[in-house]
């Protein structure tokens, strides 16, 4: 069964005017419990409001415009913000980019993580929820967590503080986990110790990784979505989109990365930059870029392509090439 | 190799060390080891890639080889002439000559003056041109030759996009026509596919105009393309000094290693075992009596953690910083 799943989900924002742009256009997908779905794209696509989304955290102006995202079977967009408080947290919790400003300075680190379990488990006794802290920084490789739970966040270097981040993700055992750039603000050798933990936990629910890096991706999860301006342009199983990417912006994307063995000749890029939400056309969105654009790429949205069971693709190109295979 | 070539900067045993404030006024004296004893040259017409962890000193070396601080320790010769320290007048013909591009091209450009005025700034205070109009000129070119169109010189910052903006500080740096170009993180903070428009940039015009560069990076696949040879900094101190080959063809330092092993593929292909390093990056006010590296690698034995190894030579032009220099062996 899913964990989650967004089904034709919409969000735009509202312009002083009244007018709402469209961000999101019908994003579908879903992630199943024990996998991890990665979400990648450039700054401004939208990943981070498909997460935000999750948690009903938009920020101030954006606006629901249609669709659904299923929690346990219930549409987490109808629920009262009571309901909601009650999942936010504890069923469903998130890791954010920047370790420092999601802890609070002036708060022991012990007290935040236990913060989760007081506020779900007021039933809980206070030596129980100690103990619990203690096990979670232990389970995230955190050494003398007896000791370190009397820190302030301070005293935590960079990759530690992540791993205070998690621990605080994982207190409540949540179905789902979802990790906003959970290892940009990091070195890349605390990246992999960070990678390693994450793995773990992949187990014991449904993971959703947002990010930019495609190496993240294929470290951790076994399903993706690329989104660009808003659009999920391709998504499927991990193999299908790295083996046979088949939109466009996932193959320019893919071949604009330098790897450690890559030939050092020109370096293949996409034309231009991503477009404002003011200019994303009714067309499709990533038309002014693509080389294989041609006129309906720019008067229509393609619809989404099912190439085969673990791989759907939003092009016009690509659609009719599948109709030309079977 | 490029040993036959020009010498563009000559790097001798350059320290600098930051005093922290608020220690015992009796106790001993602790510093922040920034950069501690670095050597390198720069040979004219190459890309020196200098890789590290936050926290290893790579900016402050750029900046101190800039001389927008004073060393407290060695010296740095720009084409012979020892320019260690430089101030005002003399410092700002050095800059001249070597020129920097920053990493945030948000933060570097002024959001009240019109692009082409930025770029003109540099043209007149190092008089490159006559008066207003030339300058100009000279800057519409240089938008040009970065790739923007020279009618956008009437706008401001906020109308481009991260890229444009990162163009626009190569345009600023390339005012003053300069021999050197110190990129500092310079596109860290861009999205992949405009990442890869400004490596083929920087690599377009080192072929056009000559250049020589220091990238400065903490992506090993992005210094790795864009770098001739590649300067591996851990605390302060050079650890390993190769060219690509010699860096990516196995028997480089276990920091290295462990860097390339760390470094995150977008692809499925089977890689070898993942070296995890245990812990983090120590501090830089009490490094490691030893080897720098002792207390992370895996490979350390007694002696690393007592004496500290010295840059040897390993093969011709391959500098290793390692007890084990000579053993290790790749584990590619």
């Amino acid at each position: 069964m899913a964990v989650i799943e967004f089904i034709d989900y919409s969000m735009g924002f509202q312009a002083q005017d009244g007018s709402v742009h469209n961000l999101i256009d019908r994003l579908s997908m879903k992630v199943e419990e024990g996998r991890a779905l990665g979400i990648v794209g450039e700054s401004g696509c939208g990943k981070s409001m498909a997460s935000l989304s999750v948690m009903r955290l938009l920020p101030h102006g954006a606006v629901v415009q249609g669709g659904q995202i299923l929690f346990e079977g219930r549409d987490l967009l109808q629920l009262s913000e009571a309901k909601i408080g009650g999942i936010r947290g504890n069923k469903i919790t998130m890791i954010f980019q920047e370790p420092m400003t999601a802890l609070n300075p002036v708060l022991r680190v012990g007290f935040q993580i236990g913060e989760a379990l007081r506020l779900h488990h007021p039933d809980m006794r206070r030596d129980e929820v100690e103990r619990a802290v203690i096990e979670a920084l232990d389970q995230v490789g955190i050494p003398q967590p007896r000791a370190r739970i009397h820190q302030y966040p301070h005293e935590f270097s960079g990759g530690m503080r992540q791993r205070v981040m998690i621990a605080m993700a994982m207190i409540n055992r949540p179905a789902l986990l979802i990790a906003d750039e959970p290892t940009t603000a990091l070195d890349v050798t605390i990246q992999a110790q960070i990678l390693d933990i994450m793995k773990q936990f992949k187990q014991s629910g449904g993971m959703v990784v947002v990010t930019h890096n495609l190496g993240v991706v294929a470290e951790l999860c076994e399903e993706v979505v690329v989104m660009y301006a808003g659009c999920a342009v391709e998504r499927g199983t991990v193999h299908a989109i790295f083996r046979h990417p088949r939109h466009p912006y996932t193959v320019g994307l893919m071949a604009a990365i330098p790897t450690l063995s890559s030939p050092k000749t020109p370096l293949k890029t996409i034309a231009g930059a991503v477009p404002a939400i003011m200019d994303f056309g009714v067309g499709c969105r990533f038309a002014q870029r693509c080389e294989h654009c041609q006129s309906i790429c720019r008067t229509q949205r393609p619809p989404e392509t099912w190439l085969d069971e673990a791989h759907v693709v939003q092009c016009w190109q690509a659609c009719g090439a599948a109709k030309g295979d079977a | 190799m490029s040993e036959d070539r020009a010498v563009m900067l000559q790097v001798s045993h350059l320290s600098k060390l930051y005093p922290v404030r608020g220690a015992r006024i009796l106790g001993p004296k602790r510093c922040v080891h920034a950069v501690d004893d670095v050597s390198f040259e720069l040979h004219a017409g190459e890309t020196l890639g200098i890789v590290g962890e936050s926290g290893s000193g790579k900016s402050t070396l750029a900046r101190t080889l800039l001389a927008l601080t004073p060393p407290t320790g060695g010296s740095v010769r720009y084409r012979g002439e020892d320019v260690t320290g430089f101030r005002g007048r003399a410092a700002r013909a050095l800059r001249a000559q070597v020129q920097m591009v920053f990493q945030d091209p948000y933060a570097s450009l002024n959001p009240k003056m019109k692009v082409g005025e930025a770029i003109c700034e540099p043209i007149l205070v190092n008089r490159r041109a006559a008066d207003r109009r030339e300058a100009a000129h000279k800057a519409r070119a240089l938008l040009a030759l970065v790739g923007l169109q020279p009618d956008m010189f009437d706008r401001y910052p906020h109308e481009f996009s991260g890229g444009q903006r990162q163009r626009i500080g190569i345009a600023r740096a390339l005012a003053v026509e300069p021999q050197v170009l110190i990129c500092d993180e310079s596109v860290s903070a861009l999205d992949v596919s405009v990442q890869a428009q400004i490596l083929n940039l920087f690599n377009d015009l080192k072929a056009r105009l000559g250049l020589t560069y220091i990238f400065i990076g903490h992506d090993l696949a992005v210094v790795r393309y864009i770098s001739d040879r590649i300067l591996v900094m851990y605390l302060g101190r050079v650890m390993e000094i190769a060219a690509c080959d010699q860096l990516f063809g196995g028997g480089a330092h276990p920091y290295t290693q462990s860097l390339v092993s760390a470094a995150l593929e977008p692809t499925l292909d089977q890689r070898g075992e993942r070296i995890l390093l245990q812990g983090d990056i120590p501090s830089p006010i009490d490094p490691p009596k030893g080897c720098r590296f002792c207390q992370r690698c895996f490979c350390a034995q007694g002696i690393c953690h007592d004496a500290e190894p010295d840059l040897s030579e390993r093969e011709p032009g391959h500098f290793v910083r390692c007890h084990f220099a000579q053993e290790v062996k790749g584990r590619a």
